[in-house]
Order: C-alpha cells, then sequence, then structure tokens
C-alpha cells in the first residue's frame, strides 16, 4: 500500500503541503519574527515590508506571524476533532449496523435528534454551559462541540456501507467458517468501507475547520488576540476592498489545507483498494 | 459404511415473516448424512434448496427468517440447542459450506493466504507462521497452481476457477464432518465445473466428510452423488439412491425433471421437453399437493389431499397420490 501511496505526485504534493504548514505551526515562535499579538501603530494594513514579510492586518498585526500561529488552531482542530467525530462515529454506525434491531433503531434515532439540531446553536449552549474560563478551556471547548455536532453524519455513513456490506457474500463466508464477529467487523467490514469513510472524512476536515471559523467569527470559539484562520478572514472582510491581502493569504492557506486533505484522502483510498493496484 | 448418520436432519420447517404473516420456505424435511457420503439436492430455483443449507449452519436472516420446527442432529448433537458461541466453533469446523458465487464469496481486500489462514485460526489456536504454512498446504491440495505466489495475490487476480478451489481450501480447512456445497459449480465454465466437481469428490474421499451438493443439475447428481433429494415447494417429493431414481424416477416432477434434460444416445426429440409453469410462490395457499397444478397426471385427489409419503424401494420413497 505505502508503496504505491509514495508513487502518487498527487500525494506527495498533498503530504509536503500539510507537513510542511503542520511544522509552520509547531515552530511558529521561531520562524513568525513577531509574537502574534504584538501590534504595530505605524504600519496598518501595510503591505510587505522589510520586518513584515506579508505585511500587516487593521491592527497593525504581522500578518505572517498570524498565518503561522493560525496553523496552530485550524490544524489541530481539523485533525483532532475529526478523529474524535470519526471515532465516535465508526463505532456507533458498526454497531447499528451490524447488531441491528434495537441498537440500530436507538442508535439511529440519538443520531437524527443530533442531527436536527442545528450544529452552531449546539456549539453555543455547550460553550455557554460549560463556561470555559481560560483560552485553553475555550479551545477544548470548542474541539468538543464541533466533535459532538459532526459525528452523526459519519455514523450515518457507516451504518448505511454496514448494512450494504453485511449482506455480502463474503461476510457470509466467513461467518459460515466460523469467523468471529469482531474479526468480521475488522477485517471485512472496515476494510471495505475505507474508501467512502476516507473521502468523507477528508471533505469533513474542510468542514470543522471552516465551522472553528464561524464560531470563531461569533466570538464563541478561538478567543482574540490568539489568531486562527477563520478568526483572520472574518476580521479582513470590512477590508475587502482596501486591503484585499488580508483575506487572501488565511484564505488561501485554508484552501490549500482543506486541497490537500482531499487530495491525501483520494490517493489513500486508492492505495488501500487492491483493485486498482496495477 | 457405518449406520451412525454424521448429521440427520429431522421434520425441519423454516419460515419467513412475510407482512407479518409466517410462510414456509422449507416444509417438513426430514434427510441423513452418512459419512463419506454425498447426497444430492436437487429442484428448481426457489424451491427451498439454500434455505435448507443456511437452515443446516444456522446462518438464516434472522429474524425475517427463522426455523420454526424440527432439529438438526451433527453426530449426535442437536445443533439447535447450542449457544452461539459453541455453534461458531461448529461452523467451519465440524460443518462447512462452500458457497454459490466464487467471485464474490471472497473478501476483495484480504489476500487470498490470509483468508485461508483466517479460517483455519478461527478454529485451532496457532501462530500466524503456522496458520500460513497450513494454509500453503491446503491450496496445494486443492490443486492451486504455484500457491506460495497465489497466497499474497487477492481474489481480483484470479480466476473464477481458482477461486473457487480457494473456497473449497477454506471450506477445508477446519477438517469438516459434513460439507455443504450450494451450488459450487454454478457460476463456473463447464470444462471447469468438471475439474472443480473431481476435486470435491477426491477430497470428500480423502476426508471422509460427508456432503451435501445442492444444484439444480441432475448430470452432476448423477456423476458425483450416491443419493438423490429432490425438492419441490420446499418439500422433499421424492428421495433415494441415485441410480434407482434415475432410472426409474417415481415423482411425477422428478420425470419432468430428468425429461428436460438433453439424451445423449436416446432418439431425438426434436425441442427439449419443460415442465409448464412456474412453481407456486411461496406465500401461495394451497391444499393437497404443491405439485398438482402442473402435473401431467394430475387427479381430483392431488388438489386435496396431501400426498402420503411412500416407500419405493430400499432407502427410497415418495410423495404422490399415484403411488399409493
Amino acid at each position: 500500500m505505502l508503496d504505491r501511496l509514495r508513487k502518487s505526485p498527487v500525494a506527495w504534493l498533498s503530504a509536503l503541503v500539510i507537513v510542511s504548514m503542520a511544522a509552520g505551526a509547531l515552530f511558529a515562535p521561531w520562524l513568525a519574527g513577531h509574537p502574534y499579538d504584538a501590534v504595530s501603530r505605524d504600519h496598518v494594513l501595510a503591505g510587505p515590508m522589510p520586518g513584515h514579510l506579508l505585511g500587516t492586518d487593521h491592527q497593525g498585526q504581522d500578518l505572517w506571524a498570524r498565518l503561522l500561529y493560525g496553523a496552530r488552531v485550524s490544524l489541530s482542530i481539523g485533525i483532532i476533532v475529526e478523529v474524535i467525530m470519526a471515532c465516535i462515529g465508526i463505532t456507533l454506525g458498526l454497531l447499528a449496523g451490524y447488531r441491528g434491531g434495537w441498537w440500530d433503531i436507538g442508535l439511529m434515532r440519538i443520531t437524527d435528534a443530533m442531527f436536527a439540531f442545528p450544529d452552531i446553536l449546539f456549539a453555543i449552549m455547550l460553550v455557554g454551559i460549560l463556561r470555559p474560563a481560560s483560552a485553553f478551556a475555550s479551545f477544548l471547548t470548542v474541539f468538543v462541540a464541533l466533535a459532538l455536532v459532526n459525528w452523526p453524519g459519519m455514523a450515518r455513513l457507516v451504518r448505511g456501507q454496514t448494512l450494504a456490506l453485511r449482506e455480502k457474500e463474503y461476510v457470509e463466508a466467513a461467518r459460515a467458517v466460523g469467523v468471529p464477529s469482531g474479526r468480521i467487523i475488522l477485517r471485512h467490514l472496515l476494510p471495505n468501507m475505507a474508501s467512502p469513510i476516507l473521502v468523507a472524512a477528508t471533505v469533513d476536515i474542510a468542514n470543522v475547520v471552516l465551522a472553528e471559523a464561524t464560531l470563531s467569527f461569533l466570538g464563541i470559539g478561538i478567543q482574540p488576540p490568539y489568531p486562527s484562520w477563520g478568526r483572520m478572514i472574518a476580521d479582513a472582510l470590512p477590508y475587502l476592498r482596501s486591503a484585499p491581502a488580508l483575506l487572501f493569504y488565511p484564505s488561501a492557506a485554508l484552501a490549500a489545507l482543506v486541497l490537500a486533505f482531499n487530495f491525501l484522502g483520494d490517493a489513500v483510498r486508492d492505495s488501500l483498494d487492491p483493485r486498482l493496484r496495477s | 459404511m457405518d449406520m451412525h448418520p454424521i448429521l440427520e436432519v429431522k421434520h425441519l420447517t423454516t419460515s419467513f415473516s412475510v407482512d407479518g404473516r409466517s410462510v414456509a420456505a422449507v416444509r417438513d424435511i426430514s434427510f441423513t448424512l452418512h459419512r463419506s457420503e454425498a447426497v444430492g439436492l436437487v429442484g428448481e430455483s426457489g424451491c427451498g434448496k439454500s434455505i435448507t443449507a443456511l437452515s443446516i449452519m444456522r446462518l438464516l436472516p434472522e429474524p425475517v427468517a427463522r426455523q420454526t420446527a424440527g432439529s438438526i442432529i451433527l453426530d449426535g448433537v442437536d445443533l439447535g440447542s447450542l449457544p452461539d458461541r459453541q455453534m461458531r466453533a461448529v461452523r467451519g469446523g465440524r460443518l462447512a459450506m462452500v458457497f454459490q458465487d466464487p467471485f464474490t464469496s471472497l473478501n476483495p481486500t484480504m489476500r487470498l493466504g490470509d483468508q485461508v489462514a483466517e479460517a483455519i485460526r478461527a478454529h485451532a489456536p496457532m501462530t500466524g507462521r503456522e496458520a500460513r504454512d497450513r494454509a500453503l498446504e491446503l491450496l496445494r491440495s486443492v490443486q492451486i497452481p504455484s500457491p506460495e505466489t497465489r497466497m499474497r495475490q487477492y481474489p481480483h487476480q484470479i480466476s473464477g476457477g481458482q477461486r473457487q478451489r480457494v473456497m473449497i481450501a477454506i471450506a477445508f480447512a477446519g477438517s469438516p464432518e459434513a460439507l455443504i456445497a450450494d451450488e459450487p459449480t454454478t457460476a463456473l465454465d463447464v470444462t471447469v465445473q468438471a475439474q472443480v466437481l473431481s476435486l470435491m469428490t477426491d477430497l470428500r474421499t480423502r476426508t471422509g466428510a460427508a456432503s451435501l451438493l445442492i444444484t439444480h443439475d441432475m448430470g452432476i447428481v448423477a456423476e458425483t452423488c450416491e443419493r438423490l433429494l429432490v425438492m419441490y415447494a420446499g418439500r422433499i417429493v421424492e428421495q433415494g439412491p441415485v441410480a434407482a431414481v434415475l432410472r426409474q424416477p417415481r415423482h411425477p416432477y422428478t420425470e419432468g425433471l430428468l425429461a428436460s434434460l438433453p439424451s445423449i444416445d436416446g432418439p431425438r426429440v426434436g425441442r427439449l421437453q419443460s415442465i409448464p409453469g412456474q412453481p407456486p410462490p411461496l406465500t401461495a395457499v394451497y391444499r393437497g399437493c404443491a405439485f398438482a397444478d402442473r402435473c401431467p397426471r394430475v387427479m381430483d385427489r392431488c388438489r386435496t389431499e396431501e400426498p402420503p409419503t411412500v416407500v419405493t424401494g430400499a432407502g427410497a420413497s415418495a410423495s404422490c397420490h399415484l403411488l399409493a
């Protein structure tokens, strides 16, 4: 599988984008050149110049620095929330689909109820209940809220796949030779639904990163002055005409990240499918 | 042949629930399988052959279908009384099954060797390495060319006949005492069919496993089986030694099945004969004989009274009013 992945240039490029963004986020204090909240009163809405690689925003904060620190939020939210919700969604979906009966009915009604909740409203409610005291606590709250809001889609997808796959003859054949249920789920069901799961997950990452932006925009996500790409996009909107670069950099970074995840997901899916191997 | 049967099916009835009603797909069938014996189960599509197989394996899609009466006894143990965990040990262990379609019965994402090894490890505690060695041995015993290469390949890389050989290797992984083969050659070319059948016969005589061969092909039964069960609309309408039944069928349905086969040495009859009409749908409510509407020798009694089962010879019987 890895062999094939290594041969795909798209996979390489996507991995490169993700890894360099992760490196930028990780080493932000050394690469940024400015603290993310340092205000320069002399340079407001400035273009690229010595000392400010990409220029400054409306408060005179260095854009390059904010982009790097913002990557911390967007990347970690995207990946961690995705992992949490995929775990919840896959587990519940498999349980509902494989067990069937009351398990299915019960779990799917809970899923429906979660679906019915407007996700932003749910996140606001959660923040209201938990009242995060510190910046870190509010960060955690956003994680939890986004994971709790987003798993139902994955659960439904996995349940549907499970229902379809468990009727396959090879699953029946595996049961006919006495393979235990746990093994059937792990070796026969999951690998055969890897493609749709990966595709859904990579698309979801994009949605999660954008949802964080929405929450931050509403003022209940990442608290200023800490930057996130979503926050930066929201902050840039009033200056769209005068300083489009403010909007361009975080948007471009976000788009590149989302695309990289999508392409990587595609490449991983292809390499997982033995039929596509030459 | 020892007289103690390996598999004994007694008065098995399996029903589906359709719109809240219970509809029997298999109705009160009984038969036995002895050691290293091959029994053919024939009948048209939808007569209940596969449901019989799934009932024996206890792989029915519950709660849609369930066994509503009768018992299945494997070597003295009533399978209906076994808890799930023990039944799982029986499946693929003492009782194995070969499925109809080798193109869909193998997991496309698993290497062939792993799939055989998985079946082995489901029944014998051994390390991965030991299981792989045993898998290689099994693949060799089903005459797969260059088994070492095949072990690392995926199902789509080999032909249908090869896949069915792998399925047979998986079925024999637990050294079964009884094997149910549900139309194992239907999806294969005629020449490959013959090879797979002779392989199965070979393995059966070598291991002594009894086998129930489900098919709609009388030719296959004539070639490979010793006894024959003819099923119609969920019932066994005739059974007996293959040679006797083929020479002198007692039930008009068996006659019809045989007449619809082309004969290589008999007189040319122009068009092949067929049995007019179709089997009744499962949901049909009828009195008397299910075959009455299609039977060329139907009598008034056939539509009102259920036909009796009459012993027609040594180990042979048929259910028809004509014999009474």
